[in-house]
């Protein structure tokens, strides 16, 4: 909680026009909003969408009034960027191209099984309908509690509560599925 | 409410989705929405629920490992998000205006040239008061300055765009200029006729000024030290200090991800 207070401080400084709580309310939030980003669109436009996000979260600033926090207020915002850009587009990737599971498997899991997991699980989240996509996005990678995300989203906190959990079905479905495949063929 | 399948007779009625929304919420430590009694109660009669207990455990695990590790690095993009000062902001406004004023005028230049002389006229817009001006020769320049006063207004219209037209603009103006300078010098021009170019330089500079002001583009700093390979530093180093953050929390996110507790 104490992040978030003081990153609502920096955000209602930062629209008085102070510089160095702009360049703080940047470092402390450009990392989750990368993330978010790169998961929801996807990596290779993760840059661009991050900086369209601040774009418009500076010219909306002077209408913040810290009623939420400063966080979900910026979320929120890259959510419809990311929406924006989706839609702009027409498709959602199949393959999220925001986890480096390559490199990752190479440093901690050698093993190549596991590599063809982490590639179902991409498919998998990348084929989520978008709403429950956004859901667990943004409970499991950004972190964000039940009632933050459902800030975020502008819905209610059941709501998050069962796009989670559907989430989580259709991954279930869909990992259980290719494994079904994969002993088949063998 | 959508009827389920997998109802359950002997624990109230408890119907499998939504006790799989309560073992869900469970497992991200959330509040189930549901009496944890009653849940307990439903999984030990179904063993459907149990086996989506296990296989949502499992999932969650693979997520927690895959999508969210120290491999999993952002970059460091602070020189490109900081807003621009608030004058450069308003500058902006203003420098359309103008260049959309001097392309006004530029056009004026153009269609002036292609009517008749206006005698002893201050500037002498009119294109055959000197010879070799007239005929053909009077329309294409008239023509070029007409094509140049468009392009001007295209880009106070679309400054993002702005990119395009600037090579040819700066050509010309390059050339036009030594040219100028040449005949002045001969004697082939008067400071009248040199003063129907002014337009298009003030044209250059308000357009090349407009295009240094993109804010939502503006290009990273060549060569910074944030954009560079010690990015990752940077952001790691600079995460908020341990006196903000409980000890569970290393990083800036609120719930660290469990790959990162336990593997670190």
């Amino acid at each position: 909680m104490n992040d978030d207070v003081q990153l609502t401080r920096c955000a209602l400084r930062a629209a008085h026009g102070d510089r160095s709580a702009t360049e703080t309310f940047i470092r402390l939030t450009q990392q989750s909003v990368w993330r978010m980003l790169a998961h929801l669109a996807s990596r290779d436009v993760a840059d661009d969408l991050t900086q369209e996000t601040y774009a418009r979260a500076f010219s909306a600033l002077s209408r913040f009034r810290g009623d939420s926090s400063a966080r979900t207020w910026l979320l929120a915002i890259a959510r419809r960027v990311a929406a924006d850009h989706l839609r702009q587009r027409g498709t959602r990737p199949t393959l999220v191209g925001s986890i480096d599971w390559q490199r990752r498997a190479e440093q901690n899991q050698p093993r190549v099984p596991e590599l063809d997991e982490g590639l179902a699980l991409r498919q998998a989240m990348g084929s989520l309908a978008t709403e429950r996509h956004e859901a667990f996005v943004l409970t499991q990678i950004t972190g964000l509690s039940y009632a933050e995300a459902a800030q975020v989203c502008g819905c209610r906190i059941g709501t998050i509560r069962s796009r989670v959990a559907r989430a989580r079905d259709d991954l279930r479905t869909a990992l259980s599925a290719t494994t079904d495949t994969d002993a088949a063929t063998r | 409410m959508t009827p389920t399948p997998g109802r359950v007779g002997d624990d109230g009625g408890m119907r499998c989705d939504r006790a799989r929304e309560g073992i869900s919420a469970l497992l991200d430590s959330e509040d189930p929405g549901i009496d944890a009694a009653v849940l307990q109660r439903h999984l030990a009669s179904c063993p459907g629920c149990r086996r989506w207990q296990d296989e949502a455990a499992r999932v969650n695990r693979m997520v927690r490992v895959r999508s969210t590790g120290p491999a999993d690095v952002t970059p460091d993009l602070a020189s490109r998000l900081l807003p621009q000062p608030r004058g450069v902001r308003r500058l902006r406004p203003l420098l359309r205006v103008s260049l959309l004023l001097v392309a006004v005028v530029q056009l004026t230049v153009g269609v002036a040239g292609l009517l008749p002389p206006l005698g002893g006229h201050l500037f002498a817009i009119g294109g055959a008061h000197m010879p070799g001006m007239t005929g053909h020769l009077g329309n294409e320049t008239a023509a070029f300055n007409i094509a140049i006063g468009i392009a001007l207004g295209w880009i106070a219209a679309r400054p993002y765009r702005a990119h395009g037209p600037l090579p040819l603009l700066l050509a010309f103006v390059v050339v036009l200029a030594g040219l100028s300078v040449l005949d002045f010098a001969t004697g082939r021009v008067g400071w009248q006729r040199l003063a129907v170019h002014l337009p298009v330089v003030a044209g250059l500079v308000v357009a090349a000024a407009l295009t240094r002001l993109r804010p939502a583009t503006m290009p990273a700093p060549e060569g910074g030290a944030t954009a560079g390979e010690d990015s990752e530093h940077t952001v790691r180093d600079e995460a908020p200090s341990p006196t903000s953050t409980s000890p569970d929390e290393p990083e800036t996110g609120r719930r660290p991800p469990a790959a990162w507790r336990e593997s670190a």
